[in-house]
């Protein structure tokens, strides 16, 4: 199976694999902070989530709904991102099926 | 009996003939391995999503979050945001690799670089209480929410469900679940949506002034953070279990083997996540709806845990109770409650049966020599055993409390199975002693930390907090990385790059 290790070592592929890290890592330790800043307001910050913001809706309810809305956010950016790299990756898989055979 | 019971068991009997028809269906393709585990990786992107929705959404959270939100306001909206946000971590990290890298269990990514017998006992061995722990709290949920929806007895509802269960799993195998499952969410989004749409039809679309309604009747306080939840920090623990859990949750894990590619692995998260996200979104409506329109006292009085706020609130809006409307809307709730539980249920025998059947027969006591017809027949065994012991668990833990299980259950999934996925797909040094060490100590803290904490010790807890999580997910994370730096590095060095090539490309992907 030298093939994988060609592909391994290639520059092509550790720029894939670079650009794949450099996305996915920052964003999913940024979303965990971010997601475990609702139940810290809500046990720190009682009185910002008590506040109301529109007639009875009040801001501790629309910051938990923005949780779900960055959520879907950011699976919708994975998937445009995640097309980059299967694009990427498929040129990867031409080249070195083409000098395998 | 009255029109509206015979109607309920109409429905019932409607569910369980229309699944047990999927099963025989399915039954004629359930011919070998990859057809018993895998559903012959034949689902697409959006029926694998309807799937896990399926899957991953219990009675815990439709009855029970109904009614943590119907008793005790903003902090059960809180609880609820928790169990989508695990999502990210599943499709940002997990899901893609662990297609194109694994066969039939999560054990068959670590084994593919690290020493198999080992790192496969121990996942086997973590899946199984994994998958007990939350096998538990569904059967003993299942068999109290039966009695009280339906008035037939704890035993005999649990006899039930696991006999539907080891139906649908020995002879349909993960085909049969999966569309047990995909049936089961079609049926929990739509009572969900129903009762959501009559609601939101009564107060003008306008969740303002269904919360005006709340603070008239039940106060402010009922908005506000801090009526369940007086701990912020074991709320924070409980967060970090649920975000990392359900990337390490096993039966959540093999749905990623029943699609093609890793293109179709990423549609069904986003599948999932759409559907789950509006599901919780909407169970939260539900319980304010209760607490406005059936109010805490008589949620409480029908069930202390306010499981019965949801389907009250569905006989008050078909007309109220001792109408015909009413009674009907009530029984077509329990028939999708009926529904939730054993679809999830038979998830989990799966997810048990692929541990102990392939990791351990087949992989280590076979050493992999195991033919094709032997590892089908011993899956199917396997699936048998494990329902068996399920009912006779659950029929053993009647009148438990046994809540705080699915969290633990969360809580071992963050700290043993995470780290040790997220190192084997990762990280190049990572040796199969970090593994087994990260997967047994992340373990074993979590559940020694609820054994001591007040969900078990009650007053006199020795750790303050209900959730282990904040310690038990920081010890597996270091166990793995530590044990590993002092240990001698594994000269399976290009297995790793193979694994990390396939895993990122998909080239060589198990078809």
């Amino acid at each position: 199976m030298e093939r994988y290790d060609q592909i391994a070592n290639s520059e092509e592929f550790k720029q894939l694999r670079r650009s794949k890290m450099m996305f996915v890592w920052p964003v999913v330790l940024i979303f965990i902070a971010y997601y475990l800043t609702l139940p810290i307001l809500a046990g720190y910050a009682k009185p910002l989530m008590n506040s109301f913001v529109i007639g009875n809706v009040t801001f501790g309810y629309l910051y938990g709904m923005l949780c779900y809305i960055v959520a879907w956010a950011l699976a919708f950016w994975y998937v445009a991102k995640a097309k980059q790299f299967d694009e990427k990756a498929k040129a990867l898989k031409e080249k070195f099926s083409r000098k395998g055979a | 009996m009255g029109g509206a019971q015979l109607f309920g068991i109409f429905l019932f009997a409607a569910i369980v003939l229309l699944t047990m028809y999927i099963t025989y269906w399915a039954s004629k393709r359930n011919r070998s391995t990859s057809e018993f585990y895998a559903a012959g990786r034949s689902l697409s992107g959006w029926q694998n999503g309807l799937a896990i929705a399926g899957d991953y959404l219990s009675a815990a959270s439709f009855l029970g979050i109904a009614g943590l939100v119907a008793l005790n306001g903003y902090d059960g909206f809180m609880y609820a945001v928790g169990w989508l946000m695990g999502y990210i971590v599943v499709l940002y990290i997990v899901a893609e690799p662990l297609r194109n890298s694994g066969k039939y269990t999560m054990a068959d990514v670590l084994a593919y670089r690290l020493k198999a017998v080992p790192v496969r006992t121990t996942a086997a061995l973590v899946t199984l209480v994994v998958s007990t722990f939350y096998m538990v709290a569904q059967m003993v949920g299942a068999g109290s929410i039966i009695q009280l929806l339906v008035g037939i007895p704890y035993e005999l509802a649990v006899i039930i469900i696991g006999c539907l269960m080891v139906i649908y799993v020995v002879f349909g195998g993960m085909l049969a679940t999966s569309w047990v499952q995909i049936v089961k969410a079609v049926l929990l989004m739509s009572g969900t949506i129903l009762i959501v749409l009559i609601l939101a039809i009564m107060f003008g679309f306008n969740p303002s002034r269904l919360f005006g309604e709340v603070i008239a009747q039940n106060g402010i306080e009922y908005l506000q953070p801090g009526k369940l939840y007086k701990n912020p920090i074991d709320l924070v623990s409980l967060g970090i279990a649920l975000i990392l859990g359900t990337a390490g949750l096993p039966h959540i894990l093999i749905r990623f083997y029943t699609v093609p590619t890793a293109q179709e692995a990423r549609k069904s998260v986003i599948w999932a996540m759409i559907l789950i996200g509006i599901f919780y979104v909407l169970i939260t409506f539900v319980g304010f709806g209760a607490a406005v329109l059936v109010g805490p006292d008589a949620i409480r009085e029908a069930d202390k845990g306010g499981n019965m706020a949801a389907p009250l609130l569905a006989q008050y809006l078909g007309g109220g109770p001792g109408s015909i409307g009413g009674e009907m809307f009530m029984a077509a709730i329990a028939a999708v409650a009926f529904a939730t539980i054993v679809a999830v249920v038979a998830g989990l025998v799966i997810a048990a049966s692929g541990a102990f059947a392939h990791d351990i027969y087949t992989n280590v006591i076979k050493k992999g020599q195991a033919d094709e017809k032997q590892q089908f027949r011993v899956a199917r065994y396997t699936a048998l055993v494990v329902g068996a012991l399920s009912i006779i668990i659950g029929i053993l833990a009647k009148g438990q409390n046994v809540a705080y299980l699915v969290a633990l259950a969360f809580a071992v999934a963050a700290s043993a199975n995470l780290p040790t996925l997220i190192f084997s797909i990762y990280w190049k040094r990572f040796n199969t002693a970090g593994a087994v060490a990260g997967m047994l100590v992340g373990m074993v803290t979590a559940v020694a930390l609820v054994m001591l904490g007040p969900s078990v010790m009650g007053e006199n807890a020795v750790f303050p907090l209900a959730n282990p999580g904040i310690i038990s997910v920081p010890i597996g994370f270091l166990t793995s990385f530590i044990v590993t730096l002092v240990t001698r590095p594994e000269s399976m060095e290009d297995k790793y790059d193979e694994l990390f090539v396939k895993a990122n490309t998909g080239m060589g992907a198990e078809m």
